[in-house]
């Protein structure tokens, strides 16, 4: 498939089902909303800002996801692989814990400021290494110890509501989330993606190993910080409106690696918008749902892409044998 | 272009965490010549390659190309300046040939000259014989054919200096020849190519100058006959050869292990 071919089916996918996802009410099915002032409020103050956050989110993990996986040369490598995106779920839990969630604003920015010391204490945890090793063990380190913390937030809760609250927004979820939410995360997204987009020509000469890369003019050191900085922007704010969502990160990438010719570097904006369609596809089911207790996207995104993803192994493997 | 370029280590010493691998190393490698850097495995052979390169810590003295300090240039300044073909150098992904091999034209990237990159990849992949493997992904090569496409890369960055670690490993008697062969004309171009061997006959064939590390470290550099001669490999590798000539041309073959 050509590329322009690929970015253009992608594109109207995604704008194809942001236009159902704008149409769509929680347990209403497809409806076009009217003119009346109810409706407009509706689809203004509650479908765009949901839409726009699943497409911005899946965006992200999507990009993040691919830049991650080619920059370790690991195709199980996802956007939680550093331990950022957990210590950004620490940072939103611990806000919660100390009552900071009745300023809208508040928990979003702990979650943010959560994924930045994540990423100052993976810097400080690799020292002056730039080894691809060391790093994913120092994120392995990273993710263990926030992720103990925030089960120990859990554990000390005050009350059952409270824990309840920080278990449902761990599971992820794009409900009543406002365009104030939007414009919180609107510049890290930013910065963070631009950083992570910028590095995909160097994704391809990575292939070749960390020597060969520093021979052709790479340097590890900066690549180490654009891609932990730019993760911990990105992903972090995602994380820190959205909760954690699982598998997008590491799906999507595979998914669209055989159509990219195993190049790194063109799978990196496929990736994002094929993020972004499947989150808001995900967002849609999960409304399209009988009313009841909603779903969480994040559980949906596991509880679909776990078995998909095992069909998709095994699927590859008899086709694709050297892989 | 300056002619007579010459690539110069100054009591350079190379190692890895504040110890020296390779101590006061003092070198010239000259354009238009192919030097051999030979010794046991664990020598220092590839840490000196590193070393030049930046790869291994310099712990003092100095590298310099035509009177300039190698650790002054920028990170794709130097890129352009020094090719390196690492030792068993291998793509992760299983991309195509040709892009595989335009991935040597990335310190270019900010100055893209389409014709000249175009051209410096046909004339790699016309060297390292691999034009008619294009197409196909890494994945499907053998490990020969592989080495060969990794060669291509190394050339297509058309520095004027080329590091190979190792280039023949694992090639089969006409390809380690045809590559050896390349080198040589790759040099005579007016560059600077230092090759890693374990092939002493190759080195004989090939190679101007060579570079022996012994295991007690000591560098022992001259012209190739004068450097690998029975003597020296007695000291370096522990093993009795027998030696002949064939057409005025030296061959050495290592014969039998020395006791002790």
């Amino acid at each position: 498939m050509s590329r322009s071919l690929l970015l253009t089916t992608l594109t109207m996918g995604l704008l194809a089902v942001m236009a159902v996802s704008l149409m769509t009410g929680r347990g209403a099915g497809l409806t076009w909303p009217g003119w009346d002032w109810q409706s407009q409020l509706i689809l203004w103050e509650i479908r765009l800002p949901r839409t726009l956050l699943a497409a911005i989110c899946g965006a992200v993990l999507g990009m993040a996801g691919a830049v991650l996986q080619g920059w370790l040369r690991n195709p199980l490598a996802d956007p939680g692989v550093l331990g950022i995106s957990s210590m950004s779920a620490l940072g939103a839990v611990m806000a919660m814990y100390f009552g900071l969630f009745t300023v809208s604003w508040m928990v979003p920015l702990a979650g943010i400021l959560g994924a930045i010391a994540g990423f100052w204490i993976l810097i400080t945890l690799i020292g002056k290494e730039s080894g691809i090793l060391l790093i994913v063990l120092a994120g392995a380190a990273l993710n263990a110890f926030s992720s103990a913390m925030t089960a120990l937030m859990l554990n000390l809760a005050p009350n059952p509501f409270a824990m309840q609250d920080m278990l449902f927004w761990l599971m992820g979820s794009f409900e009543h989330r406002s365009l104030e939410h939007l414009w919180l995360i609107a510049l890290p997204v930013l910065i963070g993606m631009t950083l992570l987009y910028r590095l995909s020509p160097a994704l391809d000469v990575m292939a070749l190993g960390e020597d060969t890369a520093h021979s052709l003019g790479i340097s590890g050191r900066r690549v180490l910080w654009s891609v932990g900085l730019g993760t911990a922007l990105a992903v972090g704010a995602c994380v820190s409106v959205a909760g954690v969502i699982s598998f997008a990160g590491l799906v999507v990438p595979h998914l669209l690696r055989p159509l990219t010719q195993w190049q790194p570097r063109l799978l990196v904006l496929p990736s994002a918008l094929a993020g972004a369609l499947l989150l808001v596809c995900a967002d849609v089911l999960v409304r399209m749902l009988p009313p009841g207790q909603e779903l969480r996207i994040g559980v949906v995104t596991a509880l679909l892409g776990g078995p998909f993803f095992l069909w998709l192994l095994r699927h590859v493997r008899r086709a694709e044998v050297e892989l | 272009m300056s002619r007579n370029r010459e690539l110069l280590l100054n009591n350079a010493s190379f190692g890895y965490r504040g110890a020296p691998v390779i101590a006061d190393a003092t070198l010239r490698f000259r354009e238009g010549c192919v030097t051999a850097i030979l010794g046991s495995n664990g020598s220092g052979k590839s840490t000196l390659m590193k070393g030049i390169l930046g790869l291994a810590d310099c712990l003092n003295g100095q590298i310099s190309l035509d009177g300039r300090d190698l650790r002054q240039l920028s990170d794709m300044e130097r890129a352009r300046t020094l090719a390196y073909l690492e030792q068993q150098a291998d793509c992760h992904w299983p991309m195509p040939v040709e892009k595989v091999v335009e991935l040597g034209r990335y310190p270019y990237r900010h100055h893209r000259l389409p014709a000249q990159d175009l051209q410096a990849i046909d004339r790699a992949m016309d060297i390292a014989d691999v034009k008619a493997m294009a197409g196909r992904k890494v994945s499907q090569l053998s490990g020969g054919e592989r080495t060969r496409v990794m060669l291509a890369r190394a050339l297509a960055v058309d520095a004027p200096i080329l590091l190979a670690d190792e280039p023949v490993a694992g090639l089969d008697p006409q390809h380690q020849l045809s590559v050896m062969q390349h080198l040589r004309s790759w040099s005579s171009d007016g560059r600077i190519v230092l090759v890693v061997l374990h092939d002493l006959n190759l080195a004989l064939k090939y190679c101007d100058e060579s570079v022996l590390v012994t295991p007690d470290r000591q560098l022992i550099s001259g012209p190739t006959a004068q450097v690998v001669n029975e003597e020296n490999v007695r000291r370096a590798f522990g093993v009795r050869s027998l030696v002949g000539s064939h057409e005025g041309q030296p061959y050495i073959l290592p014969w039998d292990v020395e006791s002790c």
